[in-house]
């Protein structure tokens, strides 16, 4: 790679200290998105809903915790190409 | 509780997912500038005592071009001595990705502490740990600001010269754990091609590095 700025240790604290007010603004920011995410609606799902494997069928398996999250894995299909030829944009 | 139909549902998600996006993106910004920060030259040398022996900061990074350093507590006087790590830094160790994933893009992760080698091992192996582990002899906690608190301290290697490019504390921690995390805190990045990195780092399609963590 090129050669990089190589700073002394009087000013390397100050660029990271400048860079660290955008992180932190940043890291609030991602504190504001939960916070509307916390307030979005619900929508009402069947509770008998099939769901198979430990420890139980059925959305029972979260009980008797108050929230759940699953994650739905997919195959590798042609709308995951699609979504890796998007990555970035 | 708001409960409504689930295509009202699904248009507030996706404006929420809009903010969520360029929340991303501004990620995304901001580990590009990391990348364009500039280094700064180690000029000690450290000395840290590991399973196979003692080892310097340059041996650390096992050949490899990048080095990301978390200080962990674990030490007499913190609490939990001698049968855990400080409770914040035991949280953080279970969020750490399998390393090889790291490994695979030239980067080396360690944690490191104050306790000596024995009691490391123990722990490690009672809470399942695998990572590196190395106990700190020297003012490396002090140098790199990691003597009072946690923190995330990344290197570079050039040749036999190493160099500090970020460091993260407090709630930038937090946020780490994933392979993805701790890319985007070096100045190589993930090394894929749509990032936005000084001129030189060679890139490769998104993606296309990953493998099984047992396949590599």
């Amino acid at each position: 790679m090129t050669e990089p700025r190589i700073d002394d240790r009087a000013t390397w604290p100050a660029e990271r200290d400048a860079l660290l007010v955008r992180e932190k603004a940043h890291t609030r920011a991602g504190g504001g998105i939960a916070a509307a995410r916390r307030r979005l609606p619900m929508v009402e799902i069947d509770p008998a809903a099939a769901v198979v494997g430990p420890p139980g069928r059925g959305l029972e398996a979260m009980a008797p915790r108050h929230g759940l999250i699953a994650r739905t894995d997919g195959r590798p299909t042609a709308q995951w190409s699609r979504l890796a030829s998007g990555v970035g944009a | 509780m708001n409960v409504v139909s689930a295509q009202e549902w699904e248009a507030a998600r996706a404006a929420l997912l809009v903010r969520e996006k360029a929340h991303t993106r501004a990620r995304d910004a901001l580990a590009a500038e990391r990348r364009r920060m500039p280094w700064l030259l180690v000029e000690k040398d450290y000395a840290f005592d590991g399973p196979s022996g003692r080892v310097s900061l340059l041996e650390l990074f096992e050949g490899r071009r990048q080095l990301v350093v978390y200080r962990a507590f674990f030490e007499p006087g913190v609490h939990g001595w001698p049968d855990h790590a400080c409770t914040g830094c035991s949280l953080m160790a279970d969020q750490v990705a399998d390393v090889v994933h790291l490994h695979a893009r030239d980067t080396t992760f360690a944690y490191a502490s104050r306790a000596p080698q024995p009691d490391i091992a123990r722990l490690k192996a009672r809470m399942g740990w695998t990572m590196p582990w190395f106990t700190l002899t020297d003012d490396f906690d002090a140098d790199f600001g990691v003597d009072e608190w946690h923190g995330t301290n990344v290197f570079l290697r050039d040749g036999d010269r190493v160099f500090r490019t970020y460091f993260v504390n407090a709630r930038g921690d937090e946020a780490l754990g994933s392979t993805w995390s701790y890319l985007d805190l070096t100045p190589l990045g993930r090394q894929e091609d749509w990032e936005d990195s000084p001129e030189g780092v060679v890139q490769t399609p998104a993606y296309a590095w990953w493998n099984w963590h047992d396949a590599y």
